[in-house]
């Protein structure tokens, strides 16, 4: 049974929830009060996030995914938690191709994308076949090397003389209503509605009593920076272009230049995302895999990793044949998609509220 | 027709939007019966995973 | 116990107690064996005796005034002291304790133990009448004097290095350690060259766990001949198929000293210089002894250089290669125009040139070090240079990739380690080949996947990256910067338990409590 400590979940959580927001962002609809947006997004994910936890708590011993057989019945909850590995894998697939539309378009252009992918998959898998007590030691490793980065970025970016400051003034001058637009639903589940996958991680962790602390640690860190970027990226670019941008992380990248010698790092901006990309591709693939092996009851996940990489991996390469149909999902078909909603929302509120009320009256009972 | 078979696909999405989550419904049921045939596997000690 | 020599027939023999017929079978068994010398004798005619020996391994001296004067000098009545039969041990009384001037002997009855004691260079004294056979000590052969380690030379800190026969390292270690503490077992490995290893570790401070895994898995290996530590390293190691050795190698001894003090257990093999430490981790590889000498500023400094030149070493060509061939704007404008202007006339892309000039390099440093000591550093350093020099000037290669490859050399060169810097040596092909398929991209991916195989690596136990991966503060100290001893961690004896949790406290410093 592998192990792994709080340290490791707060550093693989913390990684796992900036993910690929840093790069895409999910407020830019919010124009210069996008980093509002993401600061109320992230008290109301926070809550969100703490659901989950508590979900697990009232099922002692039990992941996520066995919670819904064991309190919803066998007949309802089994199907319902099959809803999730296949929203898992889907996620995945989405995962991968963001890098199958970025990283061929900025950084090797000449390379076919089946390639580029191929060898992420090939790492992933490998990391799969390692366990997850590797990927907590690896990303105990690499958080203080990625904020370091990221500290040398925002130096650079301030030395470049493009911040300026008064694009985020006025504030809150066209109103709260394309708050409200970015941060339900899209604001949820982008950031915090996928911490669900990390619910499959929860229960190999050694001091099950500070998961919720952890997480909603994490959770916080992760809003607060990309509150931080949002604002920083208005400041640079000022409020028409950012909600223009494609990339508007990467974009601040782009901007970096300090006295004509560091410019153009653009790469380093995608290899930063392929990193993250690669973290949450990794739980998304591991919540999977850890899902079926609950549900088909088997001795050993190893034997579904060959297949689900290969499922991800497929599914990536098919879905969008360029990057704007593919943002253009995002921003208009998942907010209302009712899988989306119900696994991330309506469904583990109703699963508290069951566990909740079944827990306290067993406790009161014995 | 032929857009059913790919829900997953960005093209799809946005013209037939439920066509992925009744795909994820039907797959759920389907997997669902694979559970039920592979309980007599379930070990005795299901559950008791982390204490 | 020491354990039994491995022979490769079964001597079933017993001693018979008279010395013609067990002599015969002594010569048989020794049959064509030139350097085994029976020395045949009797005392005052009275009885006879033998006694076998192999001549280059013993000290003629000693046998001579030690065991032989005195037999043929004794008192003539010796022998005819009572009436009565002396009985055996009355005999082995006799001889032992006013007949022979040897400070170590003992008896044996057992016929492969006493082939075994003739063979490690000891001499067998038989008696006629008696079924016991006294092996006396008188090892003496050629050996190096104690020198300063080739492989691993200091600025500051003893010069002396370990050797070849087993009983100087030992003692080597034991003037170190003045404590009953210091544990020394053998082992005997090999079928045919039954060589002697021994286990040495410090009691109350070892986690004993470690000390009966180290005995198990030396006691499972079963080979013919043990010829280099090298052998034992590959047969116990977790994973020997990686290139990352889990165990540290030194010809200090020193380093085994200090190591020995944090809990290790070290690994001692006859005919060997090298002696083997285990667990041992990849932070543990990259630190000298001298760190421990010089002041903690320096020491410091000095680490996290050498944490820049592991980078180094792995990734600057490969960085060549990524940004030359697939994301040139991000080099300074200036510098550009100069790679650019140089790498007009070279008619290979980026990655053949490194590969070129890489290849050739690795082969001056293998061919430097077979070549004798004063011509190999000369020529390893002049034809560095020299072709380098020709090789632009020919067009071959560009000159920032000369550069490019000597820093990558030089860096290579810093690792306290030798097997780590080749193993680090060789992965940089791997990471170039990733850089010239995939630029960054490929760099990164490979990057994560050495990352993960060295997070799965576990040397006895512990986890190869120990302690940034699983974090321990405590431990970091001593890894990217060397404290000061007033701020090492104390030790107080009995927290083994706590001690498993750290396992690689700095146990030296004591405060008086």
């Amino acid at each position: 049974m592998e192990i792994i400590s709080r340290h490791q979940l707060l550093t693989i959580s913390i990684i796992y929830q900036i993910g690929t927001t840093i790069i895409f962002g999910f407020a830019s609809g919010a124009g210069r009060d996008s980093w509002l947006a993401v600061l109320i997004s992230t008290c109301l994910g926070t809550a969100v996030v703490w659901i989950y936890t508590r979900i697990t708590h009232f099922n002692p011993g039990l992941t996520y995914i066995e919670c819904y057989p064991a309190q919803f019945g066998k007949l309802l909850g089994t199907p319902i938690a099959w809803l999730h590995p296949l929203l898992f894998l889907y996620i995945s697939g989405r995962i991968v191709a963001d890098i199958k539309n970025l990283v061929p378009t900025t950084i090797l252009p000449g390379t076919p994308p089946w390639v580029i992918l191929l060898f992420f998959m090939l790492v992933i898998s490998y990391g799969l076949f390692a366990g997850i007590e590797v990927m907590g030691k690896l990303t105990e490793i690499i958080l203080p090397i990625i904020l370091l980065i990221y500290l040398i970025e925002v130096i650079l970016i301030f030395s470049s003389g493009v911040v300026h400051f008064d694009n985020l003034s006025p504030l809150l001058d066209k109103g709260w209503g394309r708050i409200w637009e970015v941060v339900w639903p899209l604001g949820i589940i982008q950031s915090f509605g996928e911490s669900l996958a990390l619910a499959l991680v929860w229960t190999l962790m050694n001091e099950r009593k500070r998961v919720g602390r952890t997480m909603i640690i994490s959770s916080l860190f992760a809003g607060l920076f990309i509150a931080f970027t949002d604002a920083l990226a208005v400041a640079v670019y000022g409020e028409e272009i950012f909600k223009r941008a494609t990339y508007p992380m990467y974009a601040l990248i782009q901007a970096i230049s300090v006295s004509d010698f560091i410019t153009q790092l653009d790469a380093t901006g995608v290899i930063y995302f392929c990193f993250m990309a690669f973290l949450k591709t990794y739980i998304y693939l591991f919540a999977t895999i850890r899902s079926i092996q609950k549900l088909t009851y088997s001795n050993s996940s190893r034997v579904f990793i060959f297949p689900v990489v290969l499922i991800a991996l497929f599914m990536g390469l098919t879905m969008a044949p360029n990057v704007v149909e593919h943002i253009a999902v995002v921003q208009k078909v998942i907010p209302y998609n009712p899988i989306y909603l119900s696994l991330m929302i309506v469904f583990p509120v109703l699963l508290f509220l069951v566990s909740w009320i079944r827990n306290k009256s067993g406790t009161a009972a014995s | 027709m032929r857009d059913y078979i790919w829900p997953w696909q960005s093209n799809v999405m946005m013209k037939h939007p439920w066509a992925l989550p009744i795909l994820f419904l039907i797959l759920a049921v389907i997997l669902s019966f694979v559970t039920w045939f592979r309980s007599k596997h379930a070990p005795q000690g299901q559950g008791q995973e982390q204490q | 116990m020491v354990q039994k020599i491995q022979l490769e027939h079964n001597y079933d023999y017993i001693l018979s107690g008279n010395v013609t017929e067990d002599l015969n079978q002594f010569k048989t068994i020794f049959d064509n064996c030139i350097d085994i010398k029976f020395r045949e004798f009797d005392i005052h005619g009275a009885r006879k005796g033998a006694l076998v020996f192999l001549s280059g391994m013993v000290n003629m001296q000693t046998i001579d005034f030690e065991i032989m004067k005195p037999l043929i000098e004794s008192d003539e009545r010796l022998f005819q002291e009572s009436a009565a039969e002396l009985n055996d041990s009355d005999i082995q009384n006799i001889i032992e304790n006013r007949l022979l001037f040897s400070s170590q002997l003992s008896w044996f009855e057992d016929f492969p133990d006493i082939i075994e004691h003739v063979l490690s260079g000891n001499v067998a004294f038989l008696l006629d009448g008696l079924q016991q056979v006294l092996v006396i000590n008188a090892k003496d052969w050629e050996k190096r004097t104690v020198e300063e380690p080739a492989t691993e030379a200091v600025i500051r800190g003893p010069r002396e290095g370990f050797q070849e026969t087993i009983s100087t390292n030992i003692s080597l270690i034991r003037r170190r350690l003045k404590t009953p503490q210091l544990k020394m077992e053998d082992m005997k490995v090999g079928r045919l060259s039954n060589t002697q290893i021994v286990i040495t570790y410090l009691e109350g401070i070892v986690d004993t766990k470690l000390v009966d895994e180290v005995k198990n898995r030396i006691g499972k290996i079963k080979i013919d001949a043990i010829l280099e530590s090298g052998y034992v390293e590959e047969l116990i190691e977790d994973n020997s198929f990686s290139l990352f050795p889990q165990v540290l190698i030194t010809e200090r001894p020193d380093r085994v000293v200090g190591n020995l003090l944090e809990g290790k257990v070290g690994i001692i093999i006859d005919n060997t210089p090298f002696v083997i430490i285990v667990p041992g981790t990849f932070f543990q590889l990259l630190q000298s002894p001298e760190d421990y000498y010089q002041r903690y500023f320096v020491a410091s400094a000095i680490r996290m250089l050498r944490f820049f030149a592991v980078l180094f070493s792995l990734l600057l060509p490969s960085l060549y290669i990524a940004l030359t061939t697939y994301h040139q704007e991000m080099i300074p404008t200036m510098l550009l125009i100069s790679i650019a202007a140089s790498r007009e006339t070279v008619p290979f892309p980026a990655f053949i040139e490194a590969l070129v000039m890489e290849i050739a390099f690795e082969s001056l440093r293998e061919a430097g070090v077979r070549l004798p000591r004063p011509v190999g550093q000369a020529v390893s350093i002049v034809g560095g240079l020299v072709i380098g020099q020709a090789a632009v000037e020919a067009g071959i290669v560009s000159s920032p990739l000369v550069i490019v490859v000597s820093m990558t050399g030089i860096a290579s060169f810093i690792f306290p380690s030798f097997q780590l810097g080749l193993a680090f040596r060789l992965l940089r092909f791997p990471m170039m080949i990733a850089a010239a398929t995939f630029g960054l991209y490929g760099i990164l991916m490979m990057l994560l996947l050495l990352l993960i195989h060295v997070l799965r690596l576990k040397s006895f136990g512990v986890p190869y990256l120990t302690p940034m991966a699983p974090l321990r503060i405590s431990g970091l100290k001593d890894v990217i910067v060397r404290a000061s001893w007033l701020k090492q961690s104390t030790h107080t004896g009995e927290l083994k338990s706590q001690r498993h949790q750290n396992p690689f406290n700095r146990l030296r410093q004591r405060q008086n409590k």
